[in-house]
């Protein structure tokens, strides 16, 4: 080397540094932005989606953190966060906040981390106010942080998810859940912001006109809900984000995919379910009666065929299995095999050895895993008109009771609906055939309408001191299946009527006669 | 804070500090030199007092424009700009601003970015000055003039301090004016001083013998600080407020008393109604009980800015001044004036009571206090800022002193670790100390047996054995305590200086707590690092690099 000249010397370092820009250039090439372009890296990070922006929005204040911080962001994550600890156990909820959006700042692909503080704010600051429309707000807080992770993290099923689960369980399912559902159509903060007379309006029309005032959807919170709709379906909107990932191809770790997929459809069930239970109707007017009564019908066949047609027809393949043996839910044996002839999988096992790799096996296994015939044989009751009405008598009766005070009126609407779905128990197909007992009470427990009766017998044997001898629906009363729900449904009751200090009392042992009842309206 | 024993206290630790010195210096004198030693201390010791009170103002004034010269050649006010820089990109930071965003979060940005700032570039430049001139001999040429030494420390002080006033206001108006605008318009309202009469606060249930039990109730919460008391029972929150006359509320027909308490619901009940608590005033001496209202409790609101309608104001409690009451044994209510009839030797006591039963209702010292009539924001702002300025003063004089016997990054260190431990560690310094001295005790004990605990996996609460080890650790942790507890006083509580936890929830900055704290414990270390900064560069070999 020493023996070469200048001239040679430079010639070899030129060499030298075309050969490593070539390298460089091969390896290093910027994509063009359409798959497949640009250098060796380039490709693979589009392939296995590493880039900043295959994983969500780029946020220029995230990346001008983590640039400025160079290799510290982790240390100055852990410090953030156990600051937000801090102000968590002072109950600074908003430092908490503010701490909890820089923590995502420097670390926006941690997916834990926009689920944890997203519930923090939720769910645990939520339930440290008092008034309600506060609560509201901090679940509000909660579901737009973990919607703004979905945004940045746009390749986790398991954000998507989470956010449905906001608007489903946390709305829908807390002891608040009259109140935030009512909430998310009229939100407190934008009904506040309106002059007097139109807060006033408003308040007229939720008591005189309810089916009118449920339409005033104008006063909802954009950031939460864009469309102006029910919870369940704005929670719908989200599983079926959480869904269309899964069916990319990309992981979640909450549950088996069947059970996982099904949430879209349950928020259907649940729309259905909690219209009912909310009754927006003017009770007077029979016009706006059936109308509510034909949306609830419609809202449960749609729920129905979603959960039958959609959801049934969904693909799905086995876990754990070597076969990996696929099926659908609601497939008839004639489709499956139709599946079989394509993929070669063994439909029916012919010996019991083979059952395990059966498509017939799996189906019936994650039949029951998904309680997929329950909800089919649920959504087709609640179609039925008597059911709709019997719900309706709950949801009157229960009114009069609480709010007119006016307690015959209130005895022989509910006693009204208590013989209408006794009826629907009665009929044919509805109890299981080994117990006997009704299939709704074996899968619902204490649950949906069965809750509501359940509600309405007490509040029977509250004005009639004592249920009567023969009212109908005392199945439900003496159900041992019911005890722990009765109890509950009890001490709760209890709590909103007062103690009349009458003990809990059983028809056979001290009921009376069904009294003489007003006609119903 | 007693200001009376703090100014003894610190009188006992800084002469403690000097016949120490003193001391020392005595016996290396006369070591080395015997008697001759001695006289050439005595002479050392009366030409320091010398030049520490005959000072020229014109001479340290010189010294402090070459120090501010020489800060800006070393492009100190750049700060300025990265400042300036990060605030136009400052929303960035604060996450989504929104219309409910209180005030808090913003205001918390502005002191804590100024504060933590600021405070890297006092400790840098006060650190790195001295030794750097001393290593290019730039300080030949001053000390070789007619300047003593301790005007060479006074003017490095004032120097850096003037530089980082300079800075300080700049930034801070900055900060002032971005707050103004940044913070939405529904926030705006808690852009406010507002101006507390604290009382003393206590929870009690009243028995039948008609003497009042104190009650110590937690509801779960991690941190005790409130005590809750039940609804619909003689439990009650007692508050007393002295020194209360009627020349604080000139031309106000109200007393403005705003609350903060907690509710804790043991069921959840009506959930469209808050729960609710009764107010009344009550004079001691007569027993005479006046009605003031039922209000909800409104719990957590200034953790977001509420739409406010019809201009109420959130937590006001308005204490007439004319009220009615019903004395013992009368059928019709009377008339009564606040301050004639229930306001007792300037005393004025409120009791709170819960409303709804089996429901709970916190209270502490602090959630119930009157509201003298409102300052602007400014006011707190300001103070607040002349705070961080006795701080910085304070950072430059520990900085500056260090520098005169220390070489730069050790003085650098130094000084940052003096800081962490002022700001983070001494609270629980004192907690601890204050554990072991008043019950004996400290959960985990001392670092020796803190050690022990670690080495046998022990946890803090794990019970020792009686056996002479632990004796042993017992006794050594109890001489670290003791020495803890003499060396902490050269520890200076930062935490005091700190303004913002009263302006960022809406109060002005008390000059009982923070302000004047500040100023002595600032005034407190400068005197004696002055002297310290001016024996060491007296003494020190400048030759040496």
């Amino acid at each position: 080397m020493n023996n070469l000249t200048s001239g040679q010397r430079k010639l070899i370092y030129m060499l030298g540094v075309i050969l490593l820009l070539s390298i460089s250039a091969w390896l290093g090439m910027p994509s063009s932005g359409e798959l497949g372009t640009g250098g060796k890296i380039a490709i693979k990070r589009q392939e296995y989606q590493l880039g900043e922006a295959t994983l969500g929005d780029v946020d220029p204040a995230s990346s001008t953190m983590n640039l400025v911080l160079l290799g510290f962001r982790g240390i100055a994550s852990s410090i953030l966060w156990s600051e937000a600890e801090h102000y968590k156990m002072h109950k600074n909820w908003s430092q908490l906040q503010q701490t909890a959006d820089s923590i995502t700042l420097l670390q926006p692909h941690f997916r834990q981390v926009w689920e944890y503080q997203a519930w923090n704010l939720g769910f645990n600051v939520s339930a440290e106010c008092d008034a309600v429309a506060d609560r509201y707000y901090w679940v509000k807080e909660g579901a737009q942080y973990i919607m703004k992770g979905t945004r940045r993290s746009s390749h986790y099923p398991e954000l998507q998810f989470e956010t449905g689960r906001f608007f489903s369980q946390k709305l829908g399912k807390a002891d608040e859940k009259e109140q935030f559902r009512d909430f998310f159509i009229h939100d407190p903060e934008v009904v506040a912001k309106q002059s007097k007379e139109i807060r006033d309006e408003l308040q007229q029309m939720k008591i005189k006109n309810p089916g009118q005032y449920v339409a005033q959807n104008q006063y909802r919170d954009p950031a939460v809900n864009p469309d102006g709709i029910d919870n369940y379906l704005e929670a719908k909107k989200w599983y079926e984000r959480a869904n269309a990932l899964t069916d990319r191809g990309l992981e979640q770790h909450r549950m088996d995919l069947p059970l996982f997929q099904a949430y879209p459809y349950h928020c259907m069930i649940d729309y259905a379910e909690a219209r009912e239970q909310d009754g927006f109707y003017n009770e007077n007017d029979t016009t706006e009666i059936a109308a509510w009564d034909a949306e609830s019908i419609r809202a449960w066949k749609d729920a129905g065929s979603d959960w039958f047609n959609i959801y049934g027809s969904k693909v799905f393949t086995a876990a754990g299995t070597a076969d990996a043996i696929t099926f659908t839910l609601a497939g008839t044996e004639e489709d499956l095999n139709k599946m079989g002839a394509v993929d070669g999988q063994l439909v029916r096992a012919v010996n019991p050895s083979d059952n395990t790799r059966s498509k017939i096996f799996w189906q019936d296994r994650y039949r029951s895993m998904t309680n997929f015939n329950y909800w089919m044989f649920r959504t087709g009751v609640e179609q039925r008109q008597k059911l709709v009405e019997a719900r309706r008598c709950f949801h009157v009766g229960k009114k009069a009771f609480r709010e007119r005070l006016a307690e015959q009126e209130a005895l022989a609407t509910l006693l009204r609906g208590c013989q209408l779905l006794q009826d629907i128990l009665n009929e044919e197909g509805m109890r299981d055939e080994t117990t006997g007992i009704s299939k709704i009470v074996l899968n619902e427990g204490g649950d949906g309408f069965i809750e509501d009766a359940l509600k309405s017998l007490l509040i029977i044997e509250r004005i009639n001191k004592g249920l009567p001898k023969d009212c109908p629906l005392l199945e439900l009363w003496t159900e041992p299946d019911l005890q722990d729900k009765r109890a509950e449904l009890r001490e709760k009751f209890i709590r909103w009527a007062g103690d009349d200090g009458s003990t809990p009392s059983l028809p056979s042992t001290g009921g009376t006669e069904l009294p003489e009842l007003p006609s119903i309206p | 804070m007693n200001f009376l024993s703090e100014i003894t206290t610190w009188l006992v630790v800084v002469l403690a500090l000097g016949a120490v010195a003193g001391l020392t210096g005595i016996v290396t004198s006369w070591l080395m030199a015997g008697t001759r030693g001695v006289k050439m201390f005595a002479g050392v010791l009366s030409r320091g007092i010398k030049d520490l009170v005959l000072l020229s103002p014109r001479r340290i004034f010189a010294i402090t424009s070459l120090t501010v010269r020489e800060s800006v050649r070393r492009k100190a006010l750049w700060i300025g700009a990265v400042f300036l820089l990060l605030f136009m990109f400052a929303g960035w930071f604060i996450g989504d601003a929104k219309e409910s965003t209180p005030a808090k979060p913003y205001i918390s940005f502005v002191m804590t970015t100024t504060r933590w700032m600021l405070l890297p570039v006092a400790v840098l430049l006060s650190c790195w000055g001295l030794p750097a001139d001393i290593r290019d001999r730039s300080l030949h040429t001053v000390v070789t003039k007619p300047v003593r030494r301790s005007e060479v420390v006074l003017g490095r002080i004032a120097g850096y301090v003037a530089v980082m006033t300079t800075l300080l206001l700049g930034v801070s108006l900055v900060g002032f004016l971005w707050v103004q605008r940044v913070v939405p318009e529904r926030a705006q309202r808690q852009l406010v001083s507002r101006v507390p009469i604290g009382g003393s606060g206590r929870t009690v249930k009243s028995t039948s013998t008609e003497e009042l039990e104190e009650i110590r109730r937690n509801v779960g919460d991690q941190l005790d600080i409130r005590q809750f008391i039940e609804g619909a029972t003689t439990e009650r929150a007692i508050f007393v407020f002295d020194e209360i006359h009627e020349d604080l509320f000139p031309g106000s027909d109200d007393i403005r008393l705003e609350y903060r308490f907690e509710a804790f619901r043991s069921y959840k009940g009506d959930l469209n109604t808050e729960i609710e608590f009764a107010a009344e005033v009550v004079n001691e001496k007569t027993k005479a009980r006046a009605a003031i209202g039922v209000y909800p409790v409104n719990e957590f609101s200034t953790e977001f800015a509420h739409v406010l309608n019809d201009g109420k104001e959130e937590n006001l409690i308005l204490l007439s001044r004319k009220l009615t009451y019903i004395p013992d044994g009368a059928d019709a209510p009377i008339e009564a004036d606040l301050f004639k009839d229930f306001i007792v030797d300037g005393q004025l006591k409120v009791e709170i009571a819960c409303l709804d039963s089996q429901q709970y209702l916190g209270a502490n010292s602090s959630d119930l206090f009157i509201r003298l009539p409102d300052r602007p924001f400014a006011s707190g702002f300001w103070k607040s800022i002349f705070a961080m300025w006795l701080a910085l003063v304070l950072t430059v004089t520990i900085g500056t002193t260090s520098s005169c016997f220390l070489k730069g990054p050790v003085s650098t260190l130094a000084t940052t670790g003096l800081l962490v431990l002022g700001t983070f560690l001494k609270t629980g310094l004192l907690s601890r100390l204050n554990d072991f001295f008043l019950q004996g005790q400290t959960l985990g004990g001392g670092p020796v047996e803190a050690f022990f605990r670690t080495i046998w996996g022990m946890n803090e609460s794990s019970p020792m054995d009686a056996s002479p080890t632990t004796a042993a650790i017992q006794f050594i942790d109890g001489v670290v305590f003791n020495l803890l507890n003499v060396f902490q006083h050269l520890i200076p509580s930062l935490t005091v200086f700190d303004g913002t936890p009263y302006i960022a929830n809406g109060f002005d900055v008390p000059l009982s707590t923070c302000i004047l704290p500040s100023l002595f414990i600032t005034i407190g270390f400068f005197i004696p690092c002055y002297i310290i900064g001016y024996f060491a560069l007296q003494l020190r070999e400048l030759e040496a690099k």
